[in-house]
């Protein structure tokens, strides 16, 4: 969490009051960043762990083999 | 840093405290909020905040949108506003601090209050050490509205796409 995912765009937060307190400093000004067009780049990011039929657009109902 | 080995740092903790150029207005940089001289024009604090919150979403489009309006939400969004992004909240409850009037009838925080404040906010020091949940709610209710989000309730996220080169 808190950091860019492999969706752009698409972010995570959450937790309890003293955790949304704290890292939303963090994700807030990354956000700034990219609206006024900054760059703070990240180490890494997280691998993608969707199965690969996912990520070629395929619905999660549609069955394999269906396209 | 835990000490130094050889001379050198074995652990370095770095964190983004704020942006040069783009630093929260707070203290002397504070808004005026009054506005002096003669305005027949002049819309109050009221009518500009009104206007903002009709138009984000369908006159002005928002820079985020954050989906659920909890502790998280809504403290992400806090910092949104100070920091000037254009932000709506939106939750499937119907008011903020619904998520947890609806959690069971005894519920109190896990943590002291002096560990749970929100961003620019603090709880004051009479609350209880475990605060009530339903008290919790309370707070997160008029946190939501003096914060000045804009959230919208009894809304849920059905689908989400990028513009082409958004």
């Amino acid at each position: 969490m808190w950091k860019p995912t492999q969706q752009p765009g698409l972010w995570f937060h959450g937790g309890n009051l003293a955790m949304s307190r704290h890292f939303s400093l963090y994700l807030a000004l990354q956000l700034k960043a990219r609206a006024v067009g900054l760059d703070t780049p990240v180490y890494d990011l997280q691998e993608v762990h969707h199965r690969p039929s996912i990520r070629r657009g395929r619905r999660p109902d549609q069955a394999a083999g269906e396209s | 840093m835990s000490g130094l080995r050889d001379g050198k740092a074995f652990t370095l903790l770095t964190a983004l405290r704020e942006l040069k150029g783009y630093e929260e207005p707070s203290g002397p940089s504070r808004p005026l909020g009054a506005e002096h001289g003669i305005n027949p024009d002049r819309q109050t604090w009221l009518e500009r905040r009104r206007r903002e919150s009709a138009g984000l979403g369908y006159s002005t489009q928002p820079e985020a949108l954050i989906i659920g309006g909890g502790q998280g939400g809504i403290a992400l969004g806090a910092r949104l506003r100070q920091l000037d992004v254009p932000t709506i909240i939106i939750d499937r409850h119907p008011n903020p601090g619904d998520q947890w009037r609806r959690r069971y009838k005894p519920l109190c925080l896990d943590d002291p209050v002096w560990y749970d404040h929100m961003p620019y906010l603090k709880f004051p020091d009479h609350w209880p050490v475990f605060s009530p949940k339903d008290k919790i709610a309370d707070w997160l209710e008029m946190y939501t509205r003096v914060m000045e989000l804009n959230d919208w309730g009894s809304s849920i996220a059905q689908s989400a796409s990028r513009p082409v080169g958004g």
